[in-house]
């Protein structure tokens, strides 16, 4: 049984308004067109119809651009915002962690003396600096290097 | 690609404003009638334009300017139009009362004119109006991409998420039914 070469052309109009064909495709199409009104007929009820497709045109609402450029410098803003605190908070807490350590290095100098002079032990002395002074001041540093991270997650 | 989607992509990874505004202007008309279509209504698509441009700034730096702009935003505004979809549709669904949007989603038949017979410009185009409404969204959306659009079956294929063999079949049908419906008011006039 032969296939009708009627369809097969038509198939490869379809492909071709696809933008599916190869050159040889095309060139078959080339070849066959011109001698057959059928196939030509469909090609051109093809091409109106991508025609009409292209014939509607859509009111814009006037006031949506500048709600949308309103809205997307409101968002940038804010975006910004929240970079530029991040950023603070980076900087906080690195900041108190440098004075974490050369704190404790000073608290641990001026603890041995205030020690010294008031006969305490030194397990007194490193509990006493870890419960007033080390604990606290990493708490802080944690807290703020993780507040950005959290700040994030929830975006 | 070439130098304007790099410039786009750079943009975008520095959240440029004043891109972004160039962008919409420039993108704009032809978001909201994919949009349009894609939906075949007109209801959601201001809201969904203006939420496409926010997440375009949010995620601006995902687009890598080696393709096209077009696809990138197309993608994203399919994305937000689905679960628009979703949501409206599991509102439809779950909602026992009667709120204030209630009676406009259960209504299965609108008596206003569809958008595209709104927007029909020439008679062909008022033919092909009502044809287009009950067109399944899949077919409108593969032949406004391709032949409003122009973009290609690899572009198109990303942007739905398929195959390009199920765009180009998408596309063969949409057209057949178009095709059909022009030949049948062609004899009848």
């Amino acid at each position: 049984m032969q296939a009708d070469p009627h369809q097969f052309i038509r198939q490869l109009i379809d492909h071709s308004l696809a933008g599916a064909t190869s050159s040889e495709e095309q060139q078959t199409l080339r070849e066959h067109l011109p001698t057959c009104a059928h196939c030509s007929e469909y090609l051109e009820a093809s091409n109106r119809t991508i025609s009409a497709l292209r014939g509607f045109s859509f009111e814009v609402d006037p006031g949506l651009d500048s709600r949308v450029l309103a809205s997307l410098t409101h968002r940038a803003q804010q975006v910004e915002d929240r970079h530029l605190q991040r950023s603070r908070m980076w900087q906080g807490g690195i900041v108190a962690l440098l004075l974490t350590v050369f704190g404790s290095f000073a608290a641990t100098q001026l603890g041995a003396r205030v020690a010294a002079a008031w006969h305490l032990s030194a397990v007194q002395l490193h509990l006493g600096l870890a419960a007033f002074w080390i604990a606290p001041s990493l708490w802080i540093c944690l807290l703020l290097l993780l507040l950005p991270v959290s700040e994030s997650l929830d975006e | 690609m070439n130098d304007d989607t790099q410039r786009i992509a750079r943009g975008l990874g520095e959240k440029d404003v004043a891109l972004l505004h160039a962008l919409v202007e420039q993108y704009q008309y032809r978001l909201i009638r994919y949009l349009i279509f894609l939906l075949g209504s007109r209801n959601p698509v201001d809201d969904l334009v203006q939420e496409t441009w926010l997440r375009v700034l949010e995620r601006g730096r995902t687009y890598d300017g080696q393709s096209r702009f077009e696809p990138w935003l197309f993608a994203i505004a399919r994305n937000l139009a689905i679960d628009h979809t979703r949501k409206r549709r599991s509102v439809s669904l779950d909602s026992t009362d009667c709120g204030p949007h209630a009676p406009e989603l259960l209504s299965p038949v609108s008596t206003d004119p569809s958008p595209f017979e709104q927007a029909a410009r020439t008679e062909d185009a008022r033919h092909l109006a009502q044809t287009l409404q009950t067109l399944e969204p899949i077919y409108r959306e593969a032949l406004i991409l391709r032949f409003q659009e122009d973009l290609s079956l690899q572009e198109i294929a990303t942007i739905v998420g398929a195959p390009v063999s199920t765009v180009s079949t998408r596309i063969y049908r949409g057209l057949a039914v178009l095709r059909g419906q022009m030949g049948a008011e062609h004899h009848a006039s």
